[in-house]
Formats: C-alpha cells, sequence, structure tokens
C-alpha cells in the first residue's frame, strides 16, 4: 500500500489506531469460516462516525477495497478480505452505548459493542436485545446486522431485521445516511434499514443503530423431551405448533450430539433417548403450569421415552448444560487436531422437518462422515456440525458435497440454504441455486444493480454474497 | 529442537476452530491497542503461520507470545479447551532458543545464575525463623517471591532507564547491569509484613522454617522461556530438600505453588515433596469485622485457574457484615509487569475498575504479583493474610 494512504488514514485515525506490523495483520486473514483470506494492507480502528466516513472516502478516492470487521465470528468468510491490498476497518474502538430508553423501548449503541455485554447492560433494567446468536460473547451490534443473525430465541422473536428500528451508515464516498429512526412505526419510502441489515457489509458501514429491546423473561420453566425416534421428535415439533404455544427456546439435539454430551460429561442428562427437545417456556408465574401443561400435552407420543421438568435454579441449570455442552464436546471428541468442522444452516418450513430431517440423515449416512445434527426447531433451523481431517482431501471434498446436499435439500422443501449464517464466501453458488430454483435469478441481478448504486466502484466487501 | 518445540506448540493449538470466544476476555488485547494478535485466537492463527511457513520466524513474533499473561482466561471459555497459556510458554521457549527474546530477559537469567534469584537482591528471612520452630511436620517454603516483590517499585525505575537507553542492554554490559540489581536494599513494609503475618497465622500448626531451605523457585525464569535454566534449578531445589528430610513443604503464594505443584513434577524426576498452599492449612478460620464494610478482591488467577485452590471468595463471603460483589476473575497484568510495564499497569487500571477497587472499605488479593501490581496504579491492596490475621475473632 502506498505510503501516502498509510500517512493518511493514520491521520484520520491516530497512529494508535493503526495495525501495520505484519504479525498484527494476519488475524485478520481469518475469522471463525474454513477460509482464509489475503492479508490486508492496514487495519484501522475509528473511534466515531465521523472516521469511518473519512476512512470510506479515502478508500474511494484512492480505490482500496474495504473489509468491516465486527468480532470476526462469521462462520462464512464474511469478514476477511477476499482481494489483497485491502483496509480493513474494525469497529473495536467504537462500543459506547449512547442510550437507553424504556419508555420508547430502544437502545442507541455503537457498531462495535458486543451482544452479550449490550445484554449485560440492559439487563440492569429488567430488559433484553433478543437475537442471540450462539456467538453472542464475541458478535457485535455491527456484525450481528450485517449477517442478520438469529439464535435460539429466533421462534418466538426472529432475527435482528425484526429489532432494528434506525442505522446510521457511511456509504462508499463517506456519505453518512441516517435511516428508520427510534419510532416503533416508520414509513420513509423503500425500507432500506431492511436492505441493509443481512448485507453482509457490502452496502454500507453501519456506525451505530437504533435497536428494540423487550422485557426480559419473567420467569422460565423448562422441559426436556427425550425421543429415540426422530419423526417422533419432529411430531411433537409440530404438535406443539399447532397448540399455539409460542416457546422462548425449542431447540433438538440430535443422536451425535447427545451421544458426544454424554462421553463428555457423563452424567448430566438422562442416559435413556437417542434425541432431546429442550423447550423453554416464559410468562408469567400464575401462567406458567398451564404452559408447561399444553406443552407436555403437546409432547406426549407413542415415542416419548422420558420428560424431565427441573424445578431449581441449580437444576435448571444443569439441564441447560445439555444444550449449552453440545457444541463443546462434539469438539471435544474429536479424534485428530486436523479435524475441522464446517457448519450447515439450512432452514425450512417447520411443517417439513420430519422429511428434511429423514433426508439429512440419508446423507449423512452416504457421506460416511460424523456430522451430528440439531437446530433451533422451532423455526425450521437445522444446523449440522460436519467434521472432516483437512488433511484428507477426500474426507475434505465429501465434508463440502455433504453441506452442498444438505442446502439442495432445504431448497427441495421449499426453505433455503442459509438461515441465519449468510451467504459469505461459502454459499454464493448455493444461493445462485436457491434463486435459480425459485426461477428468480432476475432478483440476483436486481441485488447487483443496488449494489452498484450504493457501491458504485466495487470496493466494499467485494467477493462476497452476489 | 525448534521443530521439536512448533511441533508441540501446533499440536496444543490442534483443536482450536477460531471462532473468537477467547476474545473478549483476553486482558492483553485491549492494552495492547485492542490488537487481536496479543489475544489467544490472534496467538493460533499466528503460530500456524509460522508452523506452515507463511510467517518467517523472525522477532516480530517475540511479543504476541511474551506478552501472555498465562491467565487461564481463554482456556475457561473455550469450546475446544485450548490452552493459550501453555502454547505461549512453548513458544517462549522456541523464541529463546533461536536468540530472539528481549535483551532483558537475559540479563534476568544472568542475574539468576550467579545470585539464586532474579533480582541479585539478598533475602533476608530471620524473622520468619523468630516466629516458626526448626522442625515440624510441614517446612515453610516462601519461594522468596514476596520477599523479592518488595523491591518490585524500586526495580520499575532502573527498568525506565533500561528503555529509554537500550544500548545499556548489550551483552558486554549485562555484569555491569547485574551489579546496578544488586544495589537493591530494603524491600516494601507491606510484603514483609504478610511473610510475618502468614507465618503467624502458621504458628502452632506443626509447621516449621529452615531458612537454609528456602530458595526461590525458578518460576520467572521458566515465564521467560528457558526452560532449561528452570529444569536445572528446579532439581537443585529438589535434591537440596531431599538433603535435609524435608518430604512436605507449604507454599505461601500462588505463583511458587504453581511451580511446585504443576511444574516441578514434570522437570524432576521423582519429584515426590508434597505441596500445601498454606491457606488449605487454615481450614478452622472464625473471621469477623466490626460494623459492615465493602470488599474488592483480586482472585489470583494461578491459584483458581491453574490450580484450583482454596477458595478464598468463600472465606470472605461467610464473614458477617462483609460485602463483596461477583466479578469474574480476570488478571491484575502482573506477570508481564518486567517487560511491557505500560500494558502491565493498563491491565491493572481496568481490573481496578473492574473490581471498583478504589470506591471500597477494603482491597485485598492473595498474591504478591498482584500486590505490586495495584501499588504501581496507586492502589495499595492488603494481603489475605494481614486480613485474616487482623480478623481472627
Amino acid at each position: 500500500m502506498k505510503e501516502e494512504i498509510v500517512r493518511e488514514a493514520s491521520r484520520i485515525v491516530g497512529w494508535n489506531n493503526v495495525l501495520l506490523a505484519p504479525e498484527e495483520l494476519v488475524p485478520f486473514r481469518y475469522d471463525a469460516s474454513e477460509f482464509k483470506g489475503e492479508l490486508p494492507s492496514i487495519v484501522v480502528m475509528p473511534e466515531n462516525e465521523e472516521q469511518v466516513s473519512e476512512l470510506m472516502a479515502l478508500s474511494y478516492d484512492k480505490e482500496i477495497p474495504v473489509v468491516l470487521r465486527g468480532g470476526g465470528s462469521s462462520l462464512t468468510g464474511a469478514s476477511i478480505p477476499a482481494f489483497p491490498n485491502t483496509m480493513v476497518i474494525s469497529f473495536s474502538n467504537m462500543v459506547k452505548i449512547h442510550e437507553v430508553n424504556i419508555i420508547d423501548s430502544y437502545v442507541f449503541v455503537e457498531a462495535g459493542v458486543r451482544l452479550d455485554d449490550l445484554n449485560a447492560y440492559l439487563s440492569q433494567y429488567g430488559y433484553m436485545f433478543p437475537p442471540d446468536p450462539a456467538s453472542s460473547a464475541v458478535a457485535t451490534v455491527g456484525g450481528c446486522i450485517a449477517g442478520n443473525s438469529g439464535g435460539m430465541r429466533g421462534a418466538k422473536f426472529g432475527q435482528v431485521k425484526n429489532w432494528v428500528l434506525g442505522l446510521n451508515a457511511v456509504l462508499p464516498g463517506g456519505d453518512v445516511i441516517r435511516i428508520g429512526g427510534k419510532t416503533l412505526k416508520i414509513r420513509q419510502g423503500l425500507d432500506l434499514v431492511s436492505l441493509i441489515v443481512g448485507s453482509e457489509g457490502i452496502l454500507a458501514a453501519v456506525t451505530s443503530a437504533y435497536l428494540k429491546i423487550w422485557p426480559a423473561p419473567e420467569r422460565i420453566a423448562r422441559v426436556l423431551a427425550y425421543y429415540d425416534d426422530l419423526s417422533y421428535l419432529m411430531q411433537a415439533v409440530t404438535k406443539l405448533r399447532e397448540s399455539k404455544l409460542v416457546p422462548l427456546v425449542m431447540e433438538f439435539l440430535g443422536e451425535g450430539l447427545l451421544d458426544a454430551v454424554r462421553r463428555v460429561y457423563g452424567d448430566v442428562i438422562e442416559a435413556k433417548g437417542r434425541n432431546l427437545l429442550l423447550i423453554d417456556i416464559d410468562g408469567p408465574e400464575e401462567s406458567l403450569r398451564r404452559y408447561v401443561d399444553k406443552a407436555i400435552e403437546a409432547l406426549e407420543n407413542e415415542g416419548l421415552i422420558l420428560y424431565k421438568i427441573p424445578e431449581t435454579p441449580e437444576e435448571m441449570e444443569r439441564a441447560y448444560l445439555a444444550r449449552r455442552a453440545a457444541f463443546p464436546s462434539s469438539l471435544k471428541i474429536r479424534k485428530k487436531p486436523s479435524e475441522r468442522v464446517l457448519v450447515s444452516d439450512i432452514v425450512v418450513p417447520p411443517s417439513k422437518l420430519i422429511p428434511t430431517i429423514k433426508e439429512i440423515e440419508a446423507a449423512i449416512d452416504r457421506s460416511g462422515l460424523r456430522a451430528p445434527i440439531g437446530g433451533h426447531v422451532g423455526d425450521g433451523n437445522i444446523h449440522s456440525d460436519i467434521f472432516y481431517d483437512e488433511e484428507d482431501e477426500d474426507e475434505k471434498r465429501r465434508a463440502w458435497k455433504l453441506l452442498e446436499e444438505m442446502a439442495e435439500i432445504a431448497i427441495k422443501y421449499g426453505g433455503s440454504v442459509s438461515a441465519e449464517h449468510g451467504i459469505g464466501l461459502e454459499k454464493r453458488e448455493l444461493l445462485k441455486k436457491e434463486m435459480k430454483s425459485k426461477g428468480s435469478l432476475k432478483a440476483l441481478e436486481i441485488m447487483r444493480e443496488i449494489k452498484k448504486i450504493f457501491d458504485p466502484k466495487n470496493l466494499l466487501n467485494p467477493g462476497k454474497v452476489i | 529442537m525448534n521443530g521439536e518445540v512448533l511441533r508441540k506448540a501446533v499440536e496444543l493449538a490442534g483443536f482450536c476452530i477460531k471462532c473468537g470466544f477467547c476474545e473478549p476476555v483476553c486482558p492483553t488485547i485491549l492494552a495492547f491497542k485492542n490488537s487481536p494478535v496479543y489475544g489467544p485466537r490472534g496467538r493460533i492463527l499466528l503460530l500456524r503461520e509460522i508452523y506452515r511457513g507463511e510467517f518467517p520466524l523472525n522477532e516480530r513474533i517475540r511479543d504476541p507470545y511474551y506478552s501472555c499473561l498465562n491467565c487461564k482466561a481463554c482456556y475457561e471459555v473455550c469450546p475446544a479447551e485450548v490452552d493459550v497459556g501453555e502454547i505461549s510458554s512453548e513458544m517462549k521457549k522456541l523464541i529463546q532458543l533461536k536468540g530472539l527474546a528481549h535483551a532483558l530477559s537475559y540479563v534476568v537469567r544472568d542475574v539468576f545464575q550467579l545470585y539464586g534469584n532474579p533480582l541479585g537482591v539478598k533475602v533476608s528471612n530471620n524473622e520468619i525463623s523468630e516466629i516458626l520452630p526448626r522442625r515440624g511436620k510441614y517446612t515453610l517454603f516462601t519461594g522468596q517471591l514476596y520477599q523479592l516483590m518488595g523491591y518490585a517499585d524500586r526495580i520499575s525505575s532502573i527498568l525506565d532507564l533500561l528503555r529509554e537507553h537500550p544500548s545499556l542492554l548489550n551483552v558486554s554490559t549485562r555484569s555491569g547491569l547485574s551489579s546496578i540489581f544488586l544495589k537493591f536494599k530494603g524491600a516494601s513494609h507491606a510484603f514483609i509484613e504478610s511473610i510475618l503475618c502468614i507465618s503467624k497465622l502458621l504458628r502452632g500448626r506443626d509447621v516449621a522454617y529452615d531458612p537454609s531451605a528456602d530458595f526461590y523457585s525458578g518460576i520467572f525464569l521458566y515465564d521467560l522461556g528457558f526452560e532449561e535454566v528452570f529444569s536445572e534449578h528446579a532439581k537443585k531445589v529438589f535434591n537440596e530438600l531431599k538433603e535435609r528430610g524435608i518430604t512436605k513443604v507449604v507454599t505461601i503464594d500462588p505463583h511458587t505453588t504453581y511451580a511446585l505443584l504443576s511444574l516441578y513434577p514434570r522437570y524432576v524426576e521423582g519429584f515426590d515433596i508434597d505441596v500445601t498452599y498454606y491457606l488449605e492449612l487454615l481450614d478452622d478460620l472464625n473471621l469477623k469485622v466490626v460494623g459492615e464494610i465493602s470488599v474488592a478482591y483480586q482472585e489470583p488467577c494461578y491459584l483458581v485457574r491453574h490450580l484450583r485452590l482454596s477458595d478464598i471468595r468463600s472465606i470472605l463471603e461467610s464473614v458477617k457484615g462483609l460485602s463483596l460483589e461477583k466479578v469474574r476473575t480476570s488478571c491484575c497484568g502482573g506477570p508481564i509487569e518486567y517487560l511491557y510495564p505500560e500494558r502491565s499497569r493498563a491491565i491493572a487500571k481496568t481490573r481496578a475498575t473492574e473490581l471498583s477497587a478504589g470506591g471500597k472499605d477494603l482491597f485485598i488479593t492473595a498474591c504478591p504479583v498482584c500486590m505490586s501490581n495495584f501499588r504501581k496504579i496507586a492502589l495499595d491492596p492488603l494481603d489475605i493474610s494481614l486480613f485474616i490475621y487482623r480478623n481472627l475473632s
């Protein structure tokens, strides 16, 4: 990178907020995905919106590609440079929570605030920001907006797009736009907020956001139901949905995950039952018992092995360990350090879960790989952790093929190749496949045209999504 | 040898999936201007590039690993249970073997080899001998860390001078520097008082003291990557203890305890000395405070994360009238004070804010390294031994 660009970027953010040393640049070519990006030429860490604006103007003027970086927890390569000579803008210095307004139900935050920090802050007020991706400890507000993240509470509260009221964002060239607002309803012509949410950093750099907040659950009841046959578990999910009960969390852990938990944590969960459905129901104290009874009615079918309702906080926490420990346990039983994991993320209408799961299981069997499944079944979102040995080319190929097959199954049942992890570098081809299957390649053309309007020089996170 | 060390480090990092959960809890990232290579995930990513030959093995790799506090905060949140402290220790060995370590660390090694401790000061333990008997079931092994940290304030000024004039660190002047170190006299009273209090608490509990059997553990040499020097010293200490017929020792600080419990068995064949941290012997405490007091407690990482020993938090929580907020364990920054003083103080400041240390009636810690580091940012923590001694009912 030319010295004058480095000098100018450093003038904008201050030398203390610039990373140039080769060792300091290395982490920015990776995120939580299996991709390795190009080494950026410079990393800058602005402290405010004006600095982001000046940096975007500099990038535009000198035609330097820019990649925006939050927590670096993308599973699809969305936050790493696809091209050399890139400037990474990291939001690690923009971590202010400007304002919480309970009457108007919003929090106004900078893009670099991590979700867990935000929720710890909101808990003082008895409130929460409901989307809860598994990476909430590291994921930032900006990254979750870019990724339109979901999480376990998705079935009840949806994704991030349902919780963004307004955005402040900088466009390539440096213009600042303020879209949406701090009100719970708004009509501003075409909905640019929704366009930017989920755009994976290819349209604009979000600097701060007005996020809708929600009262934290008053009380939570937890039910764990075990089934040997997955079809019966999915039947219970269908019945639960028919019952008009909307659980806060409805998580499914398949045989592979349960087996891993049992191997690593021994007796934290029941010894019987190959698959687990974990349900959290929230509500006021006086209604909770009735909700739980209703849930159990839906859960009971001839495939139900047993169910448990933990009572004390300690029992509740212990029961939750089954869910929380599922992925770590699955990682811990790897046989070799070179075993890597590809995380599949598909979604189908919940009514199609039974045939979807059957086909996924068949695909996993065909692949010969360990690929335990689980997911947020309340909203039809299935994840599979596909393990493969990176030193074994054939296994690697089979892993990617399995990822693709799962996406195809989702398309077949009217779902999508990505529920909440996004497209990034990983699913560009699969997105094309999905749009083609819907006879809607035109939509991709429109997306590309929109990208041109926002970013005529194709400088913002080039090579991603479309 | 280099290849072996590197391979071991890569194997230790093998199960990392780059999720980044470790980054928010790592104290060094923030102190090193939010640069992730100074955090656990970054250290692993750099290591993998070095291993694949994509990043050169030169002095640029030194600071990311020498800055690691080995506080295990990352290990605690890692879904794959990767221990970046261990990885950094391996990398420090490699860096030292390649001659790429900080010049200051070679001074420490030279001073240590000449005088038996990294500061070259003569530690006097006569007062302990006046409190504890010469013979007993257990033998007190102070490891001299409290005593040495008492000189830390004075050492800082010399280190500042060296940083301003790095030419002083040339190999030819190292022995000269060693003699400057030797001029330090008079440890800070707070540290001496702690040792005396600990000795008094151990009086009547079958704990003896033999000044000739009290050595520096060598822990700082291990932290600086001088594995062989540490290993030789550990063997020497073991032999000295065995020669005196000592089979059970009582340690008083987290770092020495870690060295004896976790490292010595790794480096000394047949190490069979029974090691007990002193608070484990004081299981019958009945403490009382006058009125109501609010306390901030800095929990030593080595005690709770590495060793899982002595639940001091519970001891404090059981005292009537004492209020203690639950704040997650985090390092004070002390372990890197010698090489990165500014960063180390930045970590201490962040930690003090997290603990609201300045706003409480009492600020307690149980580690001389924490004590020393907080004193550098104008706080004056009370050692747990003094708190216990003063409030025994």
